[in-house]
């Protein structure tokens, strides 16, 4: 008889009896955490009330938040600062909410557009090496034409890219990467909608959307997954769009409400400065799949 | 320093429950230091919400699920090396009675071979004791499907410790 279910109690006790956690330290640093934390909260919060003053005087009319979102209307050349993109860029109304997917997606008009960024760029790794290198300014430039710049790349990249960008309402994580679905990835579903949690663990800022979680049927036969994350407890949370090629790979597109720095994390808007529609056309370019996984 | 309103409460609680949590965050991270960055950020967070919260019990599944969700978060296991092993990386990872004899460290190499939610079902019901009901609960999923994660996280456990649980017990 295999008894491995108390064996396992068995070894966790006697295991964690030889542990010695640094419970002074994890009180000490935590309440210093908790302090900071709580000071950039209220922070944002303030910041936040003000922008909702700027926003309903008008001073704002490119709101990607309320229902109006940035869409190129042409081919932008790379290398082009921000600003000659604006000229390129018209409002049109956005379908649904910030956490909608199922209205008329504009995707296939961006996606050619952005592609067209890509090629123009030249920006084609010939090794998994420099998928890092090559893929920071294929992010920035795909964001800048939605008026993103770039205000510094963190030294933890996951994937080809790990910025914070910033469109003057609030700075955002925005990563990408591109990577083989693994057995290991498959055998916890990461990046799709199983398993997906649909609550919060603390109170999300006033405006964000809730949690949800779609599956999307790309024209090009591809799957993609569309989620609003759930608040970490801290009021931080995601827009992801995980994209599932035909060949195996996920192009991963992840932009928070805020910027994530080890311990802390500042929250700086309601919503991430990109849509879930805008991150969609981003992720279908086909520049993405250029790079190769080094793992 | 002057303490804060709340602060001294909260320094109390987190005196009393910071070993046991830190345990739980030791065998799903499987990494000592990953394990305090883990509970210090979630304790961090509890401190944002500790006026909040009114009963000491509250205040104890709400640390214990903030540690799981910010665990959970896939932008930090996209981030982390917790990823688990890869079918191809098992080989060099294999728990070996002959040479690894420490426990923990043969636990948390099992452990680590184990998706991320398993894992934190698995310590939660053989560390903790919780009932899968209440594990449900903290990870936001069905009893039944975590019913189907302690199955399988068991058949993958047995399978990595293998003949190592006969020597571990004869320690």
């Amino acid at each position: 008889m295999d008894d491995i279910e108390n064996q396992l109690s068995e070894l966790f006790e006697t295991a964690a009896s030889r542990l010695e956690p640094p419970v002074e330290d994890i009180v000490r640093v935590s309440t210093q955490l908790g302090r900071r934390r709580r000071a950039r909260r209220n922070t944002a919060t303030v910041a936040a009330a003000v922008g909702v003053v700027g926003l309903t005087a008008g001073v704002v009319f490119s709101v990607q938040h309320f229902g109006f979102g940035s869409v190129p209307s042409g081919t932008v050349a790379a290398g082009q600062p921000t600003a000659d993109h604006s000229a390129s860029i018209v409002a049109s109304p956005r379908p649904g909410s910030p956490g909608s997917t199922t209205a008329t997606r504009s995707t296939t008009l961006v996606s050619s557009t952005t592609s067209a960024v890509s090629r123009t760029t030249g920006l084609v790794p010939s090794t998994p090496e420099s998928g890092p290198q090559v893929g920071a300014p294929l992010l920035t430039q795909f964001v800048s034409v939605y008026g993103l710049h770039a205000v510094r790349q963190n030294s933890t990249s996951i994937g080809v890219a790990d910025f914070i960008y910033d469109d003057g309402h609030g700075q955002s994580e925005i990563i990408a990467s591109v990577r083989a679905y693994s057995a290991a990835l498959k055998s916890w579903n990461a990046y799709t909608c199983v398993n997906f949690n649909t609550t919060d663990a603390g109170s999300r800022p006033s405006g964000a959307p809730i949690p949800s979680c779609t599956t999307v049927s790309t024209i090009d036969g591809h799957t993609e997954y569309v989620m609003v994350t759930g608040d970490d407890g801290s009021g931080f949370y995601d827009y992801e769009v995980n994209l599932f090629t035909t060949n195996n790979m996920v192009v991963s597109l992840d932009a928070g409400n805020g910027v994530p720095q080890g311990a802390n994390v500042d929250v700086t808007r309601a919503v991430p400065p990109l849509s879930l529609s805008e991150m969609q056309a981003i992720v279908a370019d086909p520049a993405w799949l250029e790079y190769v996984d080094p793992t | 320093m002057t303490s804060r309103p709340g602060e001294d409460e909260f320094r109390q609680f987190v005196t009393a429950k910071a070993g046991q949590l830190f345990k739980v965050a030791y065998f799903i991270c499987g990494d000592w230091h990953d394990a305090q960055d883990l509970l210090q950020t979630s304790l961090a967070k509890l401190y944002v919400a500790w006026q909040r919260i009114e009963q000491i019990e509250a205040a104890d599944a709400y640390a214990r699920k903030v540690l799981l969700r910010t665990y959970l978060s896939q932008r930090r296991l996209k981030r982390s090396s917790e990823l688990p092993v890869d079918v191809h990386d098992l080989g060099a990872r294999l728990v070996d009675p002959g040479t690894d004899h420490e426990l923990h460290l043969t636990l948390v190499a099992a452990l680590r071979m184990l998706p991320p939610r398993n894992r934190a079902a698995v310590v939660l019901h053989y560390l903790e004791g919780h009932s899968l009901a209440a594990i449900a609960e903290y990870l936001g999923t069905t009893e039944s499907a975590v019913k189907s994660l302690n199955t399988r996280s068991l058949r993958q456990l047995r399978a990595q410790l293998g003949d190592t649980r006969e020597v571990l017990f004869q320690r």
